[in-house]
């Protein structure tokens, strides 16, 4: 992997601009929702009965003591909503990316991202980046404030960077595509930051992840004191709270995953007040700095209540209608099992346009240890066969109700760079075809079986390693069909599971023949080097060539294997598309070219792609999330309109 | 006696340190550990972990030290009562095994006293009227709850009280009670729950015990002092129950060693598919995501709750069995 291959993820995902996700959005929006925060800034603010009560009993300051003079004005979906109840979800495990608690999802965000893929202010105003794109100046939306009630300013924003990021013994995740080099406060509500290289799209970066709480600010009021720079008896503090080391007693307090210290401030809109190994839940945030278009401070629902239960169970609280919405853990699979209880559940499910290239995409290993199967691999007749041989309408029909699109793997449709050719490239179903080039690579004589044996007459078999798939899922069956349109042109296969952490290992080394796994990172699953898996020898040797030449890296021989010359070509073009822009002609140019390669040589088979993903609703939800920003290639983005979920029936 | 129990507790002591070194080696043993776990977990998401991350992860977990080393860490801690911190809950061990503790043994409790309530009448009267019609009853019924995984029985009878009954399943409390303080509708909303639970663990029991209990009297009953008892005119009741029903209920009472461990973390299968928050389910995720610290302590704990139960029912033994009293004796 070389570094930052995050960047280029959400480079190449701002350039995803989403037609079919924003002409669902487009005719249910209601007037002004795609304004920008100041055309549309309401004067008066309201507040939920529960936070006005608290008001008048003196437990809170008033609501626009509480809010930003301009807070951040959040597009509704469908309508405004009205305050009140609890909203009732099923978490899958205690990490924090579940429903509605996707605590990287549902924070406010530097910049946000609309559904057409423009940018409005967020947490920030205001910024101004240098020529060379490795300084960023930021304003920070003045008057906000945390969940406990202190001011928000450049401080909280330069002690995420600086005090956490940079410190040493702190963990932090950097989702910048380029590490840090410093970070600086300018004066109360603005500060900056520097990288080690460019960072050209780094208001995307900010529009995602790295520019919501945690990773981007965190509460500098509170955590200070557990700082060894700040409070020179951290030390002797974390020993009384019984850690080792000021480190230790820190990390307990800023870490997030997966009981967090409650008492920490944060800027979600709802925060969390109890979390077991049974349940959580969060309490709404009376100093939440975001209203509805008509000046409604959100969230309109007051708690949000959390059981971690088994997948089986979670469908079957779906099914029951006891689970209020329901969207990371759905399946399309089944879609049939949530519409037949519709009615009796009083629930919708809705179909939001999915994003992946592939559902399932087969990496045969260009590195495979086997020098028989390494030379067929490298063969591109023999990859053509492999995937013209699939018959992928009949994938649609069987396993996804013919709601996906057969399909190379490649960039989907909304992509703004797309060439139809590029999904049709090799994704017709002619065994025919499949079996005269194998013909022609010299596998004629086949054994008593019917298979076909290596060229030397030895027995010829290849082994396509997965994780271990759940019980009732479809993943098996999709195999299964694949092993037979193989077996059909006389390629013997194998199938074998593996336990996931395993799984991750082998596809790293030259011991496997095929792994499979989701095409959904668009143009990085392309790459020879960061994490995909076609070319495991060559991915380590140049993710240690392109160490060395940042000017890191060890000493000594180099790892893996040299990849020939147009392969690292190729790759060094993905690693370029991260420092280019992505509005310049030379960005698409780039992604043309990358898109071009895997059509034309298959580094990845694909199957079906563009699934919907369900979004399973009871009836009284309202405002329910119906596309994505097409920043997200994955589908917790649903999550950052959690905010806007009412119930009709408070 | 006192001779024999010392002795028992010393080779327990031993036991239990060789056992604390194989659990953990053998939670150290699939590929991988926590942060390969969690890595993957985080891929799946579709983050990207960068080498530099990975080195900060296990500096975290301090995984990049030697086993030995964070074992004796770990057992060292283990003596003073300290199971250390689960990676996955960021919580102590303790805390995470207590907050189960009261439901798990409520449940498993309740479910025993049904298996030895419904098994031993059931198991008496098939081996004091064998082959009878009810004895056929009893045995295919028996047969068949030994026969069918639990955790297949949890979901169909899940299935079947929501479609049939609409009883909210999975979990104890349905949703309008979550919140709620104890009161009277949330007693009546947890027995609601109760049964699934109650039947599905105590089937495969129930099953059991009658079949061994069948099957140990009816070898009881057809021996000569019973016949020289019936010939002397004792009554039947006092036949059965002072003699043969005690000697039957023997090898019952040797397998209380087990209960012991099975009353805190058996049937994780069905609590997992009944979402019961239980330590079975607690456990084999602590497992899955080798989260060390807390599937290393409750490894231990359950080792040694098996033991103490084995010690346990071989003193209930000497106490219900003369025979085996007299033996120990003549050897002492």
């Amino acid at each position: 992997m070389f570094k930052n291959c995050f960047a280029v993820a959400a480079a190449v995902a701002l350039a995803l601009v989403s037609p079919a996700a924003f002409a669902a959005g487009e005719g249910e929006e209601p007037e002004g929702s795609t304004g920008s925060a100041t055309s549309a800034m309401p004067t008066r603010f309201n507040e939920a009965p529960m936070l006005a009560e608290m008001v008048a009993n003196g437990e809170l300051p008033p609501v626009d003591e509480r809010m930003p003079a301009e807070p951040m004005v959040r597009p509704v979906f469908d309508e405004i909503g009205t305050y009140g109840g609890t909203l009732f979800v099923y978490h899958r495990d205690p990490s924090p990316w579940q429903d509605v608690g996707d605590m990287t999802e549902i924070s406010p965000r530097f910049f946000r991202q609309n559904l057409d893929g423009s940018f409005d202010s967020g947490l920030i105003v205001d910024h101004e980046q240098s020529d060379d794109y490795t300084s960023l100046v930021l304003h920070v939306r003045p008057g906000m404030r945390w969940s406990d009630g202190d001011p928000l300013d450049a401080e909280d924003f330069v002690f995420a960077f600086k005090d956490m990021h940079l410190k040493e013994g702190v963990e932090m995740w950097n989702f910048m595509g380029a590490p840090l080099q410093d970070s600086q406060q300018i004066s109360e509500y603005s500060f900056s930051i520097t990288w080690t290289e460019p960072v050209p799209n780094i208001v995307t970066d900010f529009a995602g992840p790295a520019g919501g709480a945690w990773v981007g600010l965190q509460p500098a009021h509170y955590l200070k004191k557990w700082h060894v720079d700040f409070n020179e008896d951290a030390e002797a503090l974390a020993k009384e709270e019984g850690f080792d080391t000021w480190e230790d007693a820190f990390r307990s307090h800023y870490w997030w995953n997966p009981s967090e210290d409650l008492a920490r401030p944060t800027i979600h809109p709802w925060v969390l007040t109890s979390s077991d190994t049974v349940r959580k839940v969060m309490e709404r945030n009376a100093y939440y700095m975001v209203v509805d278009p008509a000046g409604n401070q959100l969230p309109y629902i007051d708690t949000v209540v959390g059981e971690i239960v088994d997948a089986e169970t979670y469908d079957l609280k779906i099914i029951s209608g006891e689970s209020d919405i329901a969207y990371l853990f759905t399946t399309f699979e089944n879609f049939s099992l949530y519409k037949q209880s519709e009615e009796s559940g009083d629930y919708t499910v809705h179909l939001v346009p999915g994003l992946f290239g592939s559902e399932m995409g087969l990496q045969p290993n260009w590195n495979v240890a086997d020098p028989i199967k390494r030379e067929l691999i490298q063969n591109r007749d023999f990859r053509i066969a492999l995937s013209v041989a699939i018959n992928r309408d009949e994938i649609n029909e069987v396993i996804y109700f013919g709601q996906g699109t057969p399909r190379q793997a490649t960039v989907p449709e909304s992509f703004s760079v797309y060439d139809d050719a590029w999904a049709q490239a090799h994704a017709q179903y002619d065994p025919e075809l499949a079996n005269e080039l194998l013909d022609g690579m010299g596998l004629t004589e086949r054994d008593r079986d019917g298979f076909r044996l290596a060229a030397d007459g030895s027995p010829l078999q290849f082994t396509i390693h997965h994780q271990v798939i759940e019980i009732g899922s479809s993943r098996g069956e999709l195999l299964e069909l694949i092993k037979e349109y193989w077996e059909d042109v006389g390629i013997r296969i194998e199938l074998r599971g593996h336990e996931p952490a395993f799984f991750w290992e082998l596809t790293d080394t030259d011991q496997f023949d095929i792994a499979v796994r989701a095409f959904e990172k668009l143009i990085q699953h392309l790459a020879a080097s960061t994490e995909s898996n076609w070319a495991p020898l060559w991915d380590q040797w140049l993710s240690e060539v392109y160490a060395r030449e940042a000017g890191a890296g060890s000493e000594g021989d180099l790892p893996g294997e040299q990849p020939p010359e147009w392969i690292e070509e190729h790759d060094r073009r993905i690693y370029k598309a991260q420092q280019t822009p992505e509005q310049s002609d030379e960005y698409r140019e780039l992604i043309y070219q990358i898109a071009e390669a895997q059509a034309e040589n298959l580094f990845w088979i694909g199957t079906v792609g563009q699934v919907p993903v369900p979004v399973v609703a009871q009836n009284r939800v309202g405002n329910v999330m119906t596309s994505f920003v097409p920043r997200h290639v994955w589908t917790g983005g649903l999550s950052e309109f959690a905010d806007q979920l009412y119930l009709k029936d408070q | 006696m006192l001779h024999y129990i010392v002795r028992r507790i010393i080779f327990m002591a031993v036991l239990l340190l060789v056992l604390s070194l194989v659990s953990f080696l053998i939670i150290q043993l699939p590929p991988g550990d926590y942060l390969s776990t969690m890595i993957q977990n985080m891929r799946n998401l579709g983050m990207t972990v960068d080498d530099e991350m990975i080195r900060a992860l296990e500096d975290r977990y301090g995984l990049d030290k030697p086993v030995m080393l964070q074992y004796l860490k770990w057992f060292g801690n283990l003596l003073q009562g300290d199971m250390g911190r689960s990676f996955q809950w960021n919580e102590e061990v303790t805390d995470l095994i207590l907050e189960r503790l009261a439901l798990t043994v409520t449940i498993s409790v309740a479910s025993l006293i049904l298996v030895y309530v419904l098994a031993v009448p059931i198991g008496i009267y098939s081996a004091t009227h064998p082959y009878s019609p009810a004895d056929y009853v009893f045995t295919v019924a028996g047969f068949i709850g030994l026969a069918t995984p639990n955790f297949l029985l949890a979901l169909i009878l899940m299935y079947l009280t929501f479609t049939h009954l609409g009883w909210s399943v999975g979990g104890l409390f349905s949703r309008d009670y979550v919140l709620e303080p104890w009161s009277i509708g949330k007693v009546i909303d947890l027995l609601k729950h109760l049964p699934i639970p109650l039947i599905v663990i105590g089937t495969a029991g129930t099953a059991e015990i009658i079949r061994i209990l069948r099957g140990s009297l009816l070898d009881e009953l057809a021996k000569q002092y019973v016949i020289t008892a019936r010939a002397k005119g004792l009554r039947e009741g006092v036949i059965l129950f002072k003699y043969p029903v005690r000697l039957a209920l023997n090898p019952i009472i040797s397998t209380i060693g087990y209960l012991l461990p099975a009353i805190v973390a058996g049937e994780t299968l069905v609590s997992i598919v009944l979402s019961l928050p239980t330590i079975g389910p607690l456990l084999l995720r602590a497992l899955q995501a080798q989260d060390m610290y807390l599937a290393g302590s409750m490894v231990m704990l359950l080792s040694g709750l098996a033991m103490l139960g084995t010690l346990v029912s071989d003193l209930m033994l000497v106490s219900i069995d003369p025979r085996i009293r007299f033996e120990n004796e003549a050897r002492a």
